[in-house]
């Protein structure tokens, strides 16, 4: 039994979501965790290593954020053409009469 | 961080709340979506960091639960190393833990500059100069001069008392150590490189002060460098790259201090206080003459302060060389210092015990240049009484080899007539008489000592000539003219080359006295009147159908009479006018004997 297409829908759901995930990790607290590391907290060999593991984290929940946005664009491009294809195959009256 | 690590526990609790909350914040990040599955990745790894390595440390740091490689600790303030630590640790209350990692980077920081700066003004430095601290703060310091926002961070906690305690404390360890070399005749190998880290951190700290004058204009490095020991002050110095007046002007003050602080009875192995100044204003271009100038009235800390004496010397010399002095100033320092060297030869008695064995023929280096001055006819340039320029220059040819040192002086005694004639604006007029005078005084000094051998009597020419060389370039015949060449001349290179610029064999110089000085004006007349009819022939005032000026004959007994007669007899058969008034005004500027004749009569009655 074949696997039905997404509609379009359920394409535009899901790059909505993907945008609401990265929308929220762009604002949790672990994006800002190396302001509260610095040299005024702490000092020492072990708290630079510290500093150095959140601003690579940082690093990474941007990159991860940048991922999201464009799966999510992927997704919407695909809505579209799923939406042009559906139109072409059932026309509609509205598709022919103003 | 040298295996310590430091935090402030509000900061730390704060920093651990946000952590907690973070994680819990990225475990509720959850999607069943395929296309999220990568991001999500990135975003499980960061929790992961954070529960396990970061969140547990900060707990334990807080409840006080002791880690294995984090145990509680407390930091000595006078621990250099450390010292950024230790100023949080006792000004700010943060606690101090080990830390089993090392720190990859060596920079200072700005607040680790500050921290240094606290640690060196508040703790006895006499406790903290470890080896491996001395070559810590050798690397710290230089990364702080490197940088001037580390330089003023460095000195806004550094007090006076803080330089005077490390610089003293420094200069004590480094006296030892080359008092060490001396004894032993080498270091090993730490404490050559303890030695090392010293002579950087002066440098360094140097440099420091060095970069605040540079960017502060009003900074005055004279405050600090006021109460610490002068040998330390002079390290200091040595680096910071002082005016030649202000480098004088503290090189003064701390040789003084030297000598009547009781330091100088600690420093006697290796270069002292006076011998570091004394290099330093060697190398500063001007500084010889004005720190000289300084001292004319205390000869004593010229001579007699420095370890080294050819050091000393050689200063001296720099400072008083025509080039860099004026006749008016040597007339202010040359004198006194010939005065005090004739004292203290005659004393027999130096600031260390000891007389200077080199300082009779230093002497002679030292009036070389300013010959001159103490001829009678230039008396008044130094304000000296006719007779007292000759005595006084006597006064000092006490040792055995005084004239030959002399003579191994001629090149500066032609380089000072050279200056002088040079300076004087009528240079033909001047070239001519101060010739004329130094060749007498020449004369005046030889016949002091008896002439008895015809290696003194070549002596006595070797100057004479030179002296006349040095005329003949200055004369408007041509800048570069020397015995022998140009047109009129080569009849005279002739003759001097075929019988020699001196007498060769003792019975050569049998008529010594007088005869050396005769033949020696009459050549040098000769040469000028040689040189200025070539001139005279090349512009036209006289024809070049004219027959040349005679030639002293080195075979009578009176080669000046000779000269004089044919000379006379030339100008009369010539008939030369104008020209040959000049040249008769050059042969009876020259070649004279009554000058010379005059000082010997001096001399010898005293």
């Amino acid at each position: 039994m074949p696997i039905p297409s997404p509609t379009v829908q359920e394409l535009l759901q899901r790059a909505h979501a993907l945008r609401r995930l990265a929308h929220d990790i762009e604002r949790c607290d672990a994006m800002l965790l190396y302001r509260g590391a610095g040299i005024d907290t702490w000092i020492g060999a072990t708290p630079q290593r510290c500093l150095d593991d959140l601003l690579m984290a940082r690093t990474l929940l941007i990159r991860a954020t940048d991922l999201l946005r464009r799966n999510a664009v992927t997704l919407e491009q695909r809505a579209v053409q799923a939406g042009i294809a559906e139109r072409l195959a059932v026309p509609t009256t509205s598709t022919f009469v103003r | 961080m040298n295996g310590f690590m430091g935090y402030d526990s509000d900061r730390v609790a704060r920093l651990r709340t946000t952590m907690h909350h973070a994680e819990f914040e990225l475990d509720g990040f959850r999607s069943s979506d395929t296309e999220a599955g990568t991001a999500l990745s990135d975003v499980r790894r960061v929790q992961r960091m954070l529960r396990e390595s970061w969140l547990p440390l900060l707990d334990s740091l807080l409840v006080c639960k002791t880690l294995t490689n984090y145990r509680p600790t407390r930091l000595e303030t006078s621990e250099l190393t450390t010292s950024r630590l230790g100023v949080l640790e006792h000004t700010y209350g943060w606690s101090i833990v080990t830390d089993p990692l090392t720190s990859a980077s060596n920079a200072i920081t700005i607040d680790q500059a500050q921290a240094l700066g606290w640690t060196l003004s508040h703790v006895d430095v006499k406790t903290l100069i470890s080896d491996h601290e001395l070559a810590w703060l050798a690397m710290a310091l230089t990364a702080i001069a490197k940088r001037p926002a580390l330089v003023d961070a460095f000195l806004v906690n550094m007090t006076n008392d803080g330089w005077t305690r490390l610089c003293n404390q420094l200069g004590d360890g480094r006296i030892a150590l080359v008092a060490l070399k001396t004894v032993d005749g080498q270091l090993n190998s730490t404490e050559l490189a303890r030695l090392a880290d010293i002579d950087s951190i002066f440098r360094q700290l140097g440099a420091v002060l060095f970069d605040e004058r540079r960017r502060h204009r009003s900074a005055d490095a004279a405050p600090v460098l006021a109460t610490m020991n002068p040998y330390a002050a002079a390290m200091i110095v040595q680096t910071l790259q002082l005016s030649a007046s202000e480098l004088a002007a503290v090189s003064v003050t701390l040789i003084r201090r030297y000598r009547t602080g009781g330091w100088a009875d600690v420093q006697r192995a290796g270069p002292g206080t006076a011998d570091i100044l004394m290099q330093t204003m060697i190398h500063t271009p001007g500084a010889p003459a004005v720190f000289v100038s300084r001292t004319a009235h205390d000869p004593a800390l010229l001579f007699d302060s420095a370890h080294s004496s050819a050091l000393a010397q050689a200063l001296i010399a720099l400072g008083t060389n025509p080039a860099n002095m004026t006749t008016a100033t040597a007339g202010a320092v040359i004198p006194d210092m010939v005065r005090y060297i004739r004292d203290s030869y005659n004393s027999n008695v130096g600031f260390y015990g000891r007389q200077d064995p080199t300082i009779g023929l230093f002497a002679v280096d030292l009036v070389a240049p300013w010959l001159l001055q103490f001829a009678p006819s230039h008396a008044s340039d130094w304000s000296l009484s006719s007779s007292e320029g000759p005595r006084l220059l006597a006064s000092v040819m006490i040792e055995p080899s005084a004239f030959s040192r002399l003579v191994t002086q001629r090149a500066a005694i032609a380089a000072g007539l050279s200056h002088r004639i040079a300076s004087s604006g009528d240079m033909a007029r001047h070239s001519v008489e101060d010739l004329a005078a130094m060749l007498a005084l020449i004369d005046t000094l030889a016949r002091q000592r008896t002439v008895d051998h015809t290696h003194d009597a070549q002596q006595v020419w070797d100057i004479g000539f030179s002296v006349i060389d040095a005329s003949l370039s200055l004369l408007p015949a041509g800048g570069a003219a020397q015995i022998g060449s140009g047109v009129a001349l080569a009849g005279l290179r002739q003759v001097l080359v075929s019988n020699g610029l001196a007498p060769r064999s003792a019975a050569a110089v049998a008529h010594e006295t007088l005869y050396v000085l005769d033949w020696q004006t009459t050549v040098a007349a000769a040469a000028v009147i040689c040189a200025t009819f070539d001139h005279m022939v090349s512009n036209g005032r006289i024809t070049a159908m004219t027959p040349p000026p005679p030639l002293p004959d080195p075979g009578v007994a009176d080669p000046g009479a000779q000269f004089s007669v044919a000379f006379s007899a030339w100008l009369d058969v010539c008939a030369l006018g104008q020209a040959g008034l000049e040249l008769d005004a050059i042969k009876q500027t020259i070649a004279s004997t009554h000058e010379a004749e005059r000082n010997a009569v001096d001399l010898a009655t005293g």
